[in-house]
């Protein structure tokens, strides 16, 4: 068996999958010429701890605090997933050993990366072997129930992770700024896959969000989880032509959910699924607030030169399918 | 009103009363007159509403809200059509039925975009149609005017322009009203009429409009009347 290891750092490296098939970004790759989705086909998905412990952190602080974000996400109503504990191990994160490992892991080199998710896949047919998630030990941690002030909370983190050993790839359901040091402090964001954490002593991330879950079922869709939920297609265009990377947000006004993807054609389609039936506003904007490679693979050409705008209409969601597709055209800077 | 079942309730203990008068009435020595029908087919217009602001929140490190944009929930005033059928079971009490198709548009009011986009109203125009059952009581039965009070519940289907969007769900009437009869000279005379009334509609489900709370809605319809 041929097997490659991919890596996806927490500001780094994402692929877009399947263009214009659904909005929602998720991890792929690339076999014999075809994009795969990397997903698990089998369940419960086995994972062992590290057995070493962080300056702060035990191995079975560890542990709980990664249990407790799986069940966050296997909780999710979108998807029927599950995981299982396979118990402690002295193999570390990215031994290629066909063993999903999470553990810490000293990588004082990646200044501004708090943990990352990698993935072992046969590249004979993208079949997903194992995915290991380690967390930078250079940083300072918190199990505390509440948070600790000055340390980033492990089981929000662990969440963001664990959403990315499930398939997910980034979303942009966020707002940022550019700080002195050159990187960008968060304002506000609605989605745990947003690609820069909350900072130290939010515990925030713990729970996540409409768009999470609407992620995760696109990842997993199934007739028994998709049955009562819609979808929103359609076109995103520039002075007549097609719009690639524009991201699309829905907001059901009944309920304040948030659910977002990105146009991912050169003709500027989107589809947004995972939608709670009802009538949505649609805004679109460019993808200014985290680096587009966060997101896309670093050739991609993203347009972010136009202004954002909303569709002129209310969007009406039926369960189990999409309305009329629309077209939202939006006006250059 | 806030309990949608009052109407229907208090409606209901009505038809029952009546139906235990109703054989008292008969053992009089007059004739029983044949049954009558009334047939009204009109128009109705519903006002314009409000119903809270819906907000597209992020959540900022320390919990609080940052609005991404905000939206105005609005339902603009609407035009129906409405077709009622009804005949009396007591003195002084009908039993209808009723079908209404009415069209209004569902509105967004955008406001505070945190990248400044600016304000812009969304709408989407929706299409109720409603089947109701209702009861009601001639206060003042008059030769030409009768005055009246009506409660009527139903199933109701509200769709989207698109038609892609169809939600169910149920409507509540209470109103009041009046009947003239230009022609009539004595009591159930006069084969053409008018009705005017006011009502207050609740509904529950059919398409998110609102925040899922119970609301009602003033309606005036007006029709023209004939008995056969």
């Amino acid at each position: 068996m041929t097997r490659k290891r991919l890596a996806l750092l927490a500001v780094a490296l994402a692929v877009v999958l399947a263009p214009g098939a659904e909005a929602y970004l998720k991890l792929g790759t690339s076999v014999n010429g075809d994009v795969l989705g990397i997903r698990w086909t089998t369940f419960p998905v086995r994972y062992f701890i590290f057995d070493g412990d962080d300056d702060r952190v035990s191995a079975d602080e560890l542990r709980a605090a990664v249990a407790r974000a799986f069940t966050t996400w296997t909780e999710s109503p979108s998807a029927r997933i599950s995981t299982t504990f396979g118990g402690f191990t002295t193999a570390e994160p990215f031994d290629d050993d066909q063993v999903s490992v999470i553990g810490f892991q000293a990588r004082p080199e990646m200044e501004r990366t708090l943990g990352a998710a990698t993935f072992e896949i046969d590249t004979s047919n993208g079949q997903l072997v194992a995915a290991d998630i380690f967390f930078n030990s250079t940083f300072d941690w918190s199990v505390a129930p509440s948070g600790e002030s000055g340390r980033f909370d492990l089981e929000s983190v662990a969440v963001h992770e664990i959403g990315h050993l499930l398939g997910l790839g980034h979303s942009a359901l966020g707002e940022t700024e550019l700080n002195s040091s050159g990187g960008r402090t968060i304002l506000g964001k609605r989605a745990v896959m947003f690609p820069i954490a909350y900072p130290r002593g939010s515990i925030e991330d713990r729970t996540i969000e409409a768009d999470d879950i609407a992620g995760l079922g696109e990842v997993y869709a199934s007739s028994a989880t998709t049955r009562g939920f819609g979808a929103i297609r359609g076109r995103v265009t520039l002075g007549g032509e097609g719009l690639f990377g524009a991201h699309v947000v829905a907001l059901n006004i009944q309920t304040g959910a948030l659910v977002a993807g990105f146009s991912l054609t050169d003709r500027g389609d989107f589809v947004i699924s995972g939608l709670e039936p009802g009538l949505y506003v649609v805004r679109v904007e460019p993808l200014d607030d985290a680096d587009a490679d966060s997101f896309f693979d670093e050739d991609t050409d993203v347009e972010i030169d136009f202004r954002p705008g909303y569709f002129p209409r209310l969007v009406g969601v039926p369960p189990g399918g999409a309305g009329e597709a629309i077209v939202i055209t939006v006006a250059a800077k | 009103m806030t309990r949608p079942g009052f109407a229907v309730r208090a409606g209901m203990a009505v038809v029952a009363a009546a139906a235990v008068v109703t054989p008292a009435f008969a053992q009089t020595a007059q004739a029983v007159p044949p049954r009558q029908w009334e047939f009204a087919g009109g128009v109705s217009f519903v006002a314009p509403a409000t119903s809270g602001t819906t907000s597209a929140d992020l959540l900022r490190p320390d919990g609080s809200t940052l609005p991404l944009f905000r939206a105005r929930r609005e339902t603009s005033s609407g035009l129906g059509l409405e077709a009622h059928l009804g005949t009396a079971v007591a003195r002084r009490l009908d039993v209808e039925m009723s079908g209404v198709w009415m069209r209004f548009d569902a509105r967004a009011v955008i406001s505070g975009d945190a990248e400044d986009v600016r304000g812009v109203t969304l709408t989407e125009t929706l299409t109720r149609f409603s089947l109701e059952g209702a009861a009601v009581w001639r206060f003042v039965d008059g030769v030409r005017v009768q005055w009246f009070v009506r409660g009527g519940a139903g199933w109701m289907r509200e769709l989207s322009s698109d038609m892609a969007l169809a939600s169910d769900g149920i409507v509540v009437n209470a109103g009041a009203g009046m009947k003239y009869w230009p022609g009539a000279a004595r009591p159930g005379q006069g084969r053409f009429g008018i009705r005017a009334e006011v009502r207050l509609l609740g509904r529950r489900g059919g398409i998110a409009i609102d925040d899922g709370s119970f609301r009602l809605w003033p309606i005036v319809a007006g029709s023209a009347l004939m008995r056969f």
